[in-house]
Formats: C-alpha cells, structure tokens, sequence
C-alpha cells in the first residue's frame, strides 16, 4: 500500500467515523423528542388538576419563559371555571420528570388522581427533589465542562429560592414537616478524583436561607447505651419525625448499616435497629419503610416495613429491586421509582405504588417520573393558609 | 556541561535510527512518524479524557446507579498487574521486533473497551472491567510507542520529538471534557452519544497508527533478544544511572491526586473542581511542551530534566507554607505543567539516547515500570504521612526528599559523563 493509498484510506476512515456519530446522534435526539401522551397532557386544559392546587395556582406568577407560559395557559382558565373541590382532595406530587422528550429532568407537580397532568418548573431541573409545607429542595446537577451541583430552594410555584453549592453529586433530600428543616445527602469522591470510590455527607439545613445546621458526623453516636466512634462513619437518608427536631438516618460503619435515632438539638445519633437503609417514616410516625441489600444479584434491595412500636419487620411485597429512599403515600401505601428497563440502565423511570403489606402488588402511579414527594390534603391546606399570611409566599434570590 | 559528547558520537556511528518521512514540519525537526503518532494519541486521549469526564455524572445522574457500589472498581485502576504487563509487552515488542503491532494493539484495547461502554452501558459491572481495559491498553503501547518515537527521530532533536508528542497527548486531555461538555450540550442526555463519539475518536487513533505510522527502520540483526537480554539493561551503567534516578525521584514526588487535594483542601473550592485542576495542568503542559523540548534540546536535557524537577520543590512551597494566599496556591497548578513539560518527554529522550535501537522498547519499558512502582510507594508513603501526621508535614517531608533527591541525582547525571 503505497503512503497515499493510506492517506486516503485513513480520510475514509475519519469520515466514516464523524459519519457514524452524527447519524447516531441525530437517532438519540429523536429519540428523545417528547413521548406522545406526557407532551398531549400539556397542551390539554386539565380541568382536574384545578381543584388540587388551588395555592399553587394562586401563587404563580408570570414569567416570560415559554414552558411556563405553557403549563400556565393550560391551567390558569381552569382554576377560575373550577368549583371548589368536594370530594376530599387527592395529594400532590412533585418529582422529577424522567421521560426522555423536552420536560426530562424538570421539577414538575402532578394529582396523584391525575397523573398526567402536570406543571412543569420553567427552568428548575432535579436529580432529587422533596416538598413539605409550602418549601422544596431540589438537588441540581449543574451541566459545564465540569459538573458542579447545588441545593435549590423552590415554593409552590416552581420558581428558584436560594441556591447552594454542592459538595457531590446529589443522592437524598428531605424537608421536615413544618418545612423549616432539609437534610441533603451527597455522593463525595474519597482520596482521589480518579478513584471511583465514593462516601456520603449528609447534612441538615435550615430552610430560610441555606444556612448548615449540622454535618451528620458530628454527632455522638450512641450504641446500646454506650459512646460509639469510628473514622469510618457514613450517614445517608434522612427521614424527619414530626417533631422535627428529631429525625431518622441510616449509619455505616464496617460493611454494616444501622439505623439511627437523631436529635438535633442535644447532637445525638442513638442506633435502635441493624440492617436499615434510607428509612423512611410514615405519615402517622408508627413505620419505617426501607431498602435492605438482599444477597441476590437480581435484586440487590429490597423493600421492608418496621413496626417502631413492636420492631417487628415485614418484607413488602415488591419482588424487584429497589434502590430508593420510598416515600409514603399515605398510611398504607409507599412510592418509589423503577427504571423502565428492568435489568437498569434506561434513562427512564416510572413511579411506583405498592401497599405496604407482604402481599401488596406494586402498579404504577406516574409513568415518567423519579423522586416522588406527597403533599397530602391536610399538610396542603396547612401549607395555603400559611401563604394567606404571607410566609412562605416569597423567595430572594 | 552536561555534553554527552563522546557517547552521542559513539551511539550515532552504531545506530541506524533512520529518520522516516519528511522533515521541518512546522519549523520543527520532526519527522512525520512523530506527528502521526502524536495525533494518534490527541485522538486516544480525547476519547478516554471525555468518557472519564462524564462518567461519574452518567453512573449517578443518568442511569442512577448507587456509586456506593463502585468500591470495588478501586483495585482495577492501579495494579501492579498493569505494571507487569507493559514490561512484558516493552520487552517482547523488542524480541518479535513487532513496536508498531504492540502499539497497534494496545490502542485497540482502548478502543474496544469504549465500543464494550457503549454496548453494556447499562451493566455497571462490565462497564468497570472496561476501564480496566483502558487502563491495560496504555500500560501495553507506552513503551512500544516511544521507542518509534525515538527510532523515528535523530539523535539531537530526541527531545522535541517527544515534546511534540506529549504536548499533543496533553491537547487530548484538554480537548476532551470540551467535546464530552459540547455533545452533550448539542444533544441533552446525550450520554451514548459521548460514549459513541469516543469509541469513534479511538477509532481514528487507532487508524492512524496502523495505517500512517511507518514501522521504525529493523536493526542489525544482531543477537536474538531475550529476557535476559532485556532485564541486562540494567549493567549498561548510561541507563542504569537513569533508571536510579528516575525511581529516586519518583519516590520524593507528590502524586497528582493528591497535590490537587492539598490545594483543594487549602482553598477552601469544592471537590467537585478537582477535575479542573487536572484540565488547567494538561493546558499548561500542552503549551509548554514543545519550547520546553526544543529547549532541551539545545542546551542539555539533563538541565531541563532537573530544573522540572526542582519546579516540584516550589510546588511544594507554595502548597505547605502557611500564610501564602489562594492565588500563590493555584499558581501551584502551572508549576505542575511546567514541571510535565520539562520532564516527562525529557526523560524519554535521555533514556533513548543512551539505549541501543534493538532495546529500546525494553529499556523504555523497564523505566516505566520503576517509575511507576516508586510512584505507588510514594503515595502510599503520602497517605500514611498525612494519615498519621497531617498533609502538611508530608509535604515538607516530601519537599526534603526532593530536594536530596535533586542532588544525588545531579551527582548521578554528571558522573556518567565523567566515566
């Protein structure tokens, strides 16, 4: 082959090459054109959602952002045509939607009674997000050449508060049930940037500003009775009580998990249970339900409620693997999101709804969606009148 | 004073190391063996440099596994396993007399690792062994590849010809968080995209090599080459000086990973920038690579070799000394470019210099495995300084040893020309 037949065939080569990834480049972005039914509830006046956001509507203002004036003119005419709601009302959801199309990645709001119909934030996006009493966190990851990750606080509205930088990437968040709480959890590269191991900073946060209340390995942890300290502690998975100063996490230390007891004021961390991942209490404060890493490859997690007052443990009736903090529904129901693709790796998640019983069958709630949190009616209607008197009605930057 | 007079004449009346292709590209006295390989390794670096960049976002955000598995992925990036390997494939590059087909493979495991990402993207577990496989690929061309580099390029402009490669190898290491960063800005959750794209630039690499580089001009068929051969290396008393030297120092050096953490922790920026540190380096290496080079080779590449060296000193400096402000501790980041400018490509020419053509890649090989098991003492010294006493004082530990370091090996270097 004479140096010029090589040149050319090289040039070939280069061409086929730059050929092959804009083709397929061209097939993931059509691929991720909006899924047909998710980008239809949009465009459709949902009368339904009307009822169930009455504050939501009230507070939303009007920016210029198209998205936005979207989901607005789909909403705005229907709150003043709806009556008010009779039936008890339905909790809402905020996620993160999951789909890949145009709103993938978007804070959004939705009726647990009407899925679909959802308002998407204009320019919010989450890996994480979590709502209680009028206050959301958002964990964001911020695309650049190099990816930087901050905290969001967000209202009813879906507009931006303050925003915090992160230490890692987004794992947990939770506000406390006044919403003057969160807890944010996050990925932190150990030694070396190269290294792919990772630990957990969990810390607490006060709502009003950002301002870090405590690092959770700062606590004195307590195990039967007696101090406990290793140099290895990890704390994952916040669940507030609703004495909010109170709350429960996950601890690792050598390979095992604990459960852990916190107090945030006296700064102590007492471990009541072994084998507990991502806790997360139930509305009533009587269970826990958590993620508990099972032998089988195939599901790696599995799900299982605590009784806190007898301690008695009950495997929930969810055969695959979960690896979510669950979020509870109500009482006796529990959420979580699934990849769409069951073996993992598909970009797409749905949410899930299993009643947290041994034999419950998990169907899905949400298609599309990822990080479910409920604002259920009661906390709702707590959360409107607040805003009547103007506390959490406004946000600085 | 440092001139190697009497051993370059004496090397170059007993070598063929024949230039190929043509000459004075772009004012500079390399041969287009050198360019080809350079871009081979801009293509490869690209590719590898823009998978790691969004490899830990693609694991967590993107296909939301749970890092806190990856604990085990650890042991798979260092290892003297890959050490041994790349000194078998250095020294059997030699015995076959086959540099370009070890090259050529070691490229193709980088490449078909990426084509094995894209495939498995979603099974995090063979997603892990491809890195290895990556990692693997390099430690197997390295030795290979610079010996043409060396055999393609005359004996006085060694040191350019490195500098020309290592400044592209570090164009690849800034080029590819841009691309990852601007495919993925084009085409939102484009994450396969990037992971296509990468397997195509590893490609390209790897077509280039195979295609434009011109196997270096055989040696004499002298004696076979063996093992024995090739370990011998370390009697050649020119070489072995080297050898001691280049182990010596690299047990006194600070790693990246963990001068990036010192500074990080010093400033007070967020983890999540540590990336950038190592971006902001390999800019400053690719700019100062070929002056550097061509400066070596015009007034001696043993001074160059040591004043990069010495640059270590003031990095430390800057990095421990209490009261110096953020600014003095980011300029710490230049001096590292500085410092991989003057010396990596350096050492590869010093050592080619005094190495027969028909062991080149052994000898090559041989130093990189020395480096790199000194540099895995080094950190693991490091982190048991800091561990037990605190970052600081194992850097001035460091920044001692150094400094000692500096001397013996000046003493080392001008000893070998006085024999």
């Amino acid at each position: 082959m004479t140096r010029k037949q090589s040149v050319l065939l090289f040039a070939g080569l280069c061409a086929l090459c730059v050929l092959a990834s804009v083709v397929y480049g061209v097939i993931i972005a059509r691929k991720a054109r909006p899924v047909p039914e998710v980008a239809a509830s949009t465009s459709k006046p949902p009368a339904e959602l009307a009822p169930e956001t009455p504050q939501a509507m009230a507070s939303t203002p009007k920016p210029p952002s198209s998205t936005v004036v979207h989901a607005k003119q789909a909403v705005v005419p229907a709150a003043i045509k709806s009556t008010p709601p009779v039936k008890p009302a339905a909790p809402l959801l905020y996620f993160r939607a999951n789909q890949l199309g145009d709103q993938y990645g978007k804070l959004s709001v939705a009726s647990a009674d009407a899925p679909d119909q959802r308002k998407y934030a204009p320019d919010l996006y989450c890996d994480r997000v979590y709502f209680s009493h009028g206050i959301g966190i958002c964990l964001t990851s911020n695309r650049g050449v190099f990816t930087t990750y901050s905290a969001v606080r967000f209202g009813e509205d879906l507009k931006r508060g303050w925003s915090i930088p992160l230490n890692g990437e987004p794992s947990r968040t939770r506000v406390s049930p006044s919403g003057r709480l969160a807890s944010i959890t996050v990925f932190v590269s150990g030694h070396s940037y190269t290294a792919l191991n990772f630990s957990t900073k969990t810390m607490i946060l006060d709502t009003a500003k950002g301002d870090i209340l405590a690092d959770l390995e700062t606590l004195s942890v307590s195990r039967d009775g007696t101090a406990w300290q290793s140099a290895d502690f990890n704390f994952w998975g916040v669940t507030f009580q609703q004495n909010e100063n109170r709350f429960y996490a996950t601890l690792w230390s050598k390979g095992k998990t604990y459960l852990v007891d916190c107090d945030l004021i006296h700064r102590t961390a007492q471990v009541i249970h072994e084998d507990v991942e991502c806790p997360s209490l139930s509305p009533d404060n009587t269970r826990i339900a958590f993620k508990r890493r099972t032998g089988s490859p195939r599901a790696l997690w599995r799900i299982y409620a605590l009784d806190l007052k007898t301690m008695v443990e009950t495997q929930l009736g969810e055969p695959r693997n979960v690896d979510d903090q669950v979020e509870w529904l109500d009482n006796s129901h529990i959420l979580y999101a699934l990849s769409q693709n069951e073996k993992g790796g598909s970009a797409s998640s749905d949410i899930w709804e299993l009643p947290a019983t041994p034999d419950g069958t998990p169907s899905i709630l949400l298609k599309g969606g990822f990080s479910p949190a409920v604002v259920r009616a009661k906390a709702e209607a707590q959360a409107a009148a607040n805003l009547k008197i103007g506390t959490f009605s406004t946000f600085r930057n | 004073m440092y001139q190697l007079d009497w051993i370059q004449r004496l090397q170059t009346r007993s070598t063929t190391s024949a230039a190929v292709g043509p000459r004075r590209k772009w004012g500079l006295d390399v041969s287009s063996n050198v360019w080809s390989l350079g871009f081979t390794s801009l293509f490869t670096d690209i590719s590898s440099e823009m998978v790691s960049s969004i490899l830990p976002i693609y694991f967590v955000s993107y296909l939301q596994f749970n890092p806190l598995r990856f604990g085990i992925l650890d042991g798979i990036y260092q290892g003297a396993a890959v050490a041994l390997l790349s000194l078998a494939a250095g020294i059997l590059a030699d015995r076959w007399r086959r540099q370009k087909e070890i090259a050529v493979a070691g490229y193709g495991f980088s490449a078909f690792s990426k084509l094995i990402l894209l495939l498995v993207g979603g099974n995090w577990m063979l997603a892990a062994v491809t890195l290895g496989l990556d990692r693997v690929g390099k430690g197997v061309r390295t030795a290979p590849r610079d010996a043409i580099i060396s055999l393609s390029s005359k004996r006085e402009s060694l040191a350019t010809a490195f500098a020309v490669h290592r400044g592209l190898d570090a164009g690849g290491a800034v080029l590819g968080p841009l691309v990852a960063f601007f495919l993925l800005r084009m085409v939102p959750g484009g994450f396969p995209l990037v992971i296509m794209a990468s397997f195509c630039l590893a490609l390209m690499g790897l077509g280039l090599i195979s295609l434009l580089v011109e196997k270096p001009v055989a040696a004499p068929a002298g004696r076979e080459i063996s093992w024995q051969r090739s370990l011998a290396l370390w009697n050649h008393r020119p070489f072995r000086v080297l050898l001691i030297s280049g182990g010596l120092l690299s047990l006194v050096t600070v790693s990246d990973g963990f001068l990036y953490l010192s500074l990080q922790k010093r400033t007070g920026v967020p983890v999540t920038t540590l990336p950038l540190f190592a971006f902001l380096t390999a800019g400053i290496y690719l700019l100062l690579s070929v002056p550097m080079g061509r400066i070596a080779d015009r007034w001696g590449r043993e001074k160059i070799f040591l004043t990069g060296n010495a640059l270590l000193i003031i990095i430390y400096l800057l990095l421990a000394m209490p009261g110096l402000g953020n600014r003095a501790a980011f300029a710490a980041i230049g001096f590292l470019g500085a410092y991989y400018a003057s010396t990596d490509g350096v050492m590869a020419a010093m050592s080619s210099a005094v190495l027969k053509p028909e062991l080149r890649a052994s000898g090559l090989a041989i130093l990189n495995t020395i480096v790199s098991i000194f540099r895995f003492f080094s950190s693991f010294l490091f982190g048991l300084l800091s561990v037990t006493g605190s970052a600081n004082l194992a850097i001035i530990v460091f920044l001692a040893g150094m400094a000692m370091a500096l001397v013996a090996v000046r003493w080392l270097l001008s000893g070998r020309e006085r024999t």
